[in-house]
């Protein structure tokens, strides 16, 4: 292996994040586990200069002594006056952020690959207006946005997802900058949330065998035939459902529907699906269940850890969705 | 990086801000840096607004290389505040070329920061002061727009925001102000170039250098006399003394270090004491009416020429309590050795008027007389008072006194001063200032640069020395009034360009307000705050005791404000329950389970009618406490208990009766 040159930047980053997790077990401790709601309280709210901050504080120094070497009154004033705005900027940052409510912290699920947006709704409990307030996970900081007095707010922010199943936010943090970016306050809160991931839908993915997916026990609905109505041709309807005539007539594609759908009950097996890694078969899957949603018929899920008895309607997809996600082993990416 | 709009609104503001703390500058800087910073924030404006694109890098740096050396030149190197403002101007002009992000504007706003710093040093006038004042509040609200993170707000809300900021931080200003211990300096040294501009006196004198001097208007220094300050006439301030004469110029005697302890100075009459506040001159000497006896100050001394001077050079403005001998002995016993020192004369300098000594001298045997006979030749031959002399040559008594008979105080002084030598009496020259404007309002007199004086003391034996001041035989007005009525006299000024009176009162109100804004704010230094905090029972505090004492005076102040703030908090719901439950225990009579306060509060009146009003109060003032969050009802709360009469025996024994139950 070709011996590399230590970059600083790699060193101080690698200083630097081990910093922050030994500060963070050490807040964990301190903290203990949060519950929602919660009122940001002194006890939990840190302070730290920026870099603006910094170099701030280094200028004033820089002044002080000017003032000092050259013995200038007027130096010293301003030196003195820019000292006593830090401070007030200090206050101020400080109450920016105390005495916020934290009320709830969610997120909608989301198709694998698609951002995730975690939710935290704040109430404003104080009578002056919250300014420039940001959520943030790690290092994905969310929009900032003002809490009116007594008012609630919604921050947001949006983490990546990669893969089906779950993403779990085991630390919120809260900050702001307000008034002058010389100081950053912010809190942390160890309440874990979690979003599930669906598997993304196979874009790919085969035509749902019909016969096999029949259900059992329905009351003798032989036939294919009786015709209900039509509908837009989706893929993976079967050739011998699409309503030649109709094409002929007015050039669109439709798919025969046919009837007993508000009784007829399919299945989508997990049996059935076509071989290859698990994550496809469940990709496949999902892909089933939307168009069957679409379709407004009722049908089940079996897996190989269970199954869903039919139902219809979005909430159903939905359950049959989550079910997809935490299918054993299932994946989570963890954010602190 | 932020979005067009948002950028937009927080770039006018820092523009704005660079603006307003490079305008001062603006004038005493060369054009090119001017003209090329202002032509930078209008492309950096333009482009902002037409949503152009930004100056190329590979066009940037070759014009800021050039600045750098067109700087360089200009000033001849880098050290200094006009080179090291210059340079700021030009940094200020590239950096607003490629501004684009937060970061970049906050770089900007540091500039202007030390844009600002470097104004106070060029100067600390009182309007350049409340100038830089609008300059820091523009900064500041430059920042708040800058620092701003959601979507920006109007001009109006960062001016109120900013306006809030500066009134919350002026307490904490006044008090580092005051309490900051301010160390003596310098650390480094300073190039000064304003040494030589800020005094109207040097160490040497030759007479036939015309002087600038006289026309400044500039304030040397100010003294406040207990009391009527003496008569005009007396009012001669004394700085240097020059005893070394090399046949035209004058140069001062007093070796460094020849401070004396013994009283050389005795009083003949009428005495004087008065405070002087002095600006800053970069020299060691003070100034002092003749002559100086007792003095209070830091590192004050008496040279053995009775001139007051100090340890240390005078960089800032300084004050000292001084008392002097209006009638005195000076030195009434003089070492042959110092005798035949200020008769000295170089051979062969000044032939006609060694000549004329002589002569006068066989006249007038008498020393006393000699001088008067000198002092007349002065009144009766066509001597002219000017401030704009015919240059002299190398022998400059001579051709003074017979020829060119045109002069200012240096002049004459310096040929009686000659003319005494010759005459065998030992003589000196004293240059200082004379006399000294008097004040409508106040209790002090201004001196100016234009009051600058020379005259001329002479030893006589037992008496010691004696002022004689030749300059007033010839232009009495000088002394008399002022320099104006002497110029007057002799044709020099007319009176059309006398203001009117009442300009010069508003300009005395004015220097009124600066000598304040000098006294207060310039010149508060180590000594000052000394002074203060002596005022204020604190003795001698050296500025480590300062350091502590502001320890102390911040944990004093955070223990202040965390009890305010802890006051300020809301309580938590388990304090109203305890102040209800202090509440039932005072009337004697316990709520029911489930029952409100209000219910609680019908009982209570029911039971005992005396103190029905009392816990009917109670009970409002609890609900809106603590269910309408009303701060007043919060506040008023605990003392609605005081209402509520509780008599010991009863209370107890309903308390037991409802236990038992």
């Amino acid at each position: 292996m070709r011996w590399r040159f230590p970059s600083a930047k790699r060193l101080i980053e690698r200083i630097r994040s081990g910093a922050d997790a030994k500060v963070s077990r050490w807040v964990r401790k301190r903290q203990g586990e949060d519950h929602l709601p919660l009122t940001l309280r002194s006890k939990r709210i840190y302070i730290l200069p920026t870099s603006v901050g910094v170099t701030f504080g280094i200028v004033c120094l820089a002044m002080l002594l000017g003032s000092m070497n050259y013995n200038n009154s007027m130096g010293f004033a301003l030196t003195f006056m820019l000292a006593a705005i830090g401070l007030v900027a200090m206050h101020r940052c400080h109450q920016n952020l105390a005495g916020i409510r934290v009320l709830s912290a969610t997120a909608e699920p989301v198709f694998a690959g698609d951002t995730v947006e975690f939710e935290l709704q704040l109430h404003n409990e104080g009578r002056s207006e919250r300014l420039d307030i940001e959520a943030y996970v790690g290092k994905q900081i969310g929009a900032a946005d003002d809490i009116p007095g007594e008012g609630i707010g919604r921050l947001r922010v949006s983490l990546p997802t990669e893969r089906r199943g779950q993403t779990v936010v085991e630390r919120f943090g809260i900050r702001t900058r307000f008034p002058m970016s010389l100081l950053n306050t912010w809190t942390w809160m160890y309440t874990p949330c979690t979003c599930i991931v669906w598997p993304r839908p196979a874009a790919d993915a085969p035509p749902r065998p019909p016969a096999p997916a029949r259900a059992r026990g329905n009351q003798g609905n032989q036939g294919d035939d009786d015709f209900a109505g039509l509908r837009d041709y989706r893929d993976g309807d079967s050739p011998r459902l699409i309503a030649w005539k109709t094409l002929a007539r007015s050039d669109q594609l439709k798919s025969r529907q046919l009837s007993g759908g508000g009784t007829d009950t399919t299945w989508i097996d997990f049996a059935v699906t076509p071989g290859g890694d698990l994550e496809y078969r469940l990709a496949v899957m999902a892909r089933w269940i939307i168009d069957a949603e679409r379709a407004g018929e009722r049908f089940g899920l079996r897996l190989p850890d269970g199954e869903i008895t039919p139902d219809q309607g979005k909430t159903h997809r939905d359950r049959c969705l989550n079910a997809l996600a935490l299918v054993t082993p299932v994946p989570e990416l963890r954010h602190a | 990086m932020r979005s067009t709009g948002e950028l937009k609104k927080s770039l006018s503001w820092t523009l704005l801000a660079l603006l307003f703390a490079y305008l001062p500058h603006l004038l005493n800087k060369p054009i090119w840096i001017s003209a090329l910073l202002l032509l930078c924030m209008s492309i950096r404006w333009w482009a902002e607004q037409s949503k152009g694109p930004l100056v190329n890098a590979w066009v940037r740096t070759p014009i800021g290389l050039i600045c750098f050396v067109a700087v360089l030149q200009t000033y001849n190197g880098l050290n200094g505040v006009a080179p090291g403002s210059a340079l700021l101007a030009v940094m200020a002009a590239l950096k607003v070329l490629e501004t684009r992000t937060q970061r970049d504007q906050f770089v900007l706003l540091f500039i202007s920061l030390f844009m600002v710093l470097a104004g106070f040093l060029v100067e600390q006038y009182l309007w350049s002061g409340l100038f830089h004042l609008i300059s820091v509040s523009v900064i500041v609200t430059a920042w708040l727009a800058v620092g701003r993170r959601g979507k920006p707000l109007s001009d109006g809300w960062y001016l109120r925001q900013m306006r809030r900021h500066m009134l919350l931080s002026i307490p904490v200003l006044i008090a580092m102000w005051v309490l900051f211990p301010r160390v003596p300096g310098p650390f480094w040294a300073i190039p000064t170039e304003s040494g030589k501009a800020n005094t109207g006196l040097s160490k040497t004198m030759s007479p036939g250098d015309i002087s600038q001097l006289s026309e400044s208007d500039a304030v040397a220094f100010r003294a406040e006399f207990e009391g009527i300050p003496p008569a005009k006439d007396q009012l001669y301030w004394r700085a240097i003394v020059m005893g070394r004469f090399d046949g035209r110029s004058w140069a001062s005697d007093d070796p460094v270090n020849n401070r004396v302890r013994d009283k050389c100075v005795t009083a003949r009459g009428q005495e004087a004491r008065y405070k002087v506040r002095m600006e800053a001159t970069n020299q060691r000497w003070l100034f002092a009416l003749d002559m100086p006896s007792d003095w209070e100050g830091r590192g004050v001394y008496r040279s053995r020429v009775q001139t007051l001077q100090r340890r240390r050079p005078v960089d800032e403005r300084i004050e000292y309590t001084v008392r002097s001998f209006l009638d005195y002995n000076a030195d009434p016993e003089l070492l042959p050795r110092t005798q035949r020192f200020y008769t000295h004369l170089p051979e062969g300098s000044n032939p006609r008027a060694r000549a004329f000594a002589d002569e006068l001298r066989k006249t007038y045997p008498d020393q006393r007389d000699y001088a008067q006979a000198v002092l007349n030749h002065f009144t009766e031959q066509p001597y002219y008072y000017t401030l704009s002399p015919p240059a002299l040559g190398r022998e400059a008594v001579d051709e003074f006194l017979f020829d060119t008979q045109r002069g200012y105080s240096e002049h004459y002084a310096s040929s009686f001063a000659y003319l005494m030598r010759a005459g065998g009496i030992p003589a000196r020259i004293v240059a200082g200032y004379q006399g000294g404007e008097t004040y409508p309002f106040a209790d002090y007199l201004i001196i100016r640069q234009s009051d600058a004086h020379a005259w001329t003391e002479i030893w006589l034996p037992q008496r010691g020395w004696v002022r004689v001041d030749p300059t007033a035989a010839v232009a009495p007005q000088r002394i008399e009034q002022d320099l104006d009525s002497a110029l007057r006299e002799f044709g020099e000024r007319s009176d059309s360009l006398f203001e009117l009176a009442m300009l010069e009162r508003l300009k005395l109100a004015w220097d009124m307000v600066n000598a304040r804004w000098n006294e207060w704010v310039l010149g508060y230094g180590p000594e000052t705050q000394k002074e203060l905090l002596e005022k204020l029972g604190l003795q001698d505090v050296g500025w480590r005791d300062m350091i502590m004492l502001a320890i102390v005076l911040v944990g004093i102040m955070t223990v202040v404000t965390g009890y305010l703030w802890i006051a300020h908090q809301p309580p938590r719901p388990d304090y109203y329950q305890a102040l209800f439950r202090r509440a039932q225990r005072r009337t004697g009579i316990l709520a029911r389970r489930g029952e409100t306060a209000t219910g609680w509060a019908h009982r209570v009146g029911r039971e005992h009618p005396e103190n029905s009003l009392a816990a009917r109060r109670f009970a409002r003032h609890y609900l809106r406490a603590r269910y309408a969050g009303n701060t007043t009802a919060r506040r008023r709360l605990p003392l609605t208990l005081f209402g509520i009469r509780g008599r010991w025996r009863n209370r107890f024994r309903r308390i037991a009766h409802s236990n038992q139950k």
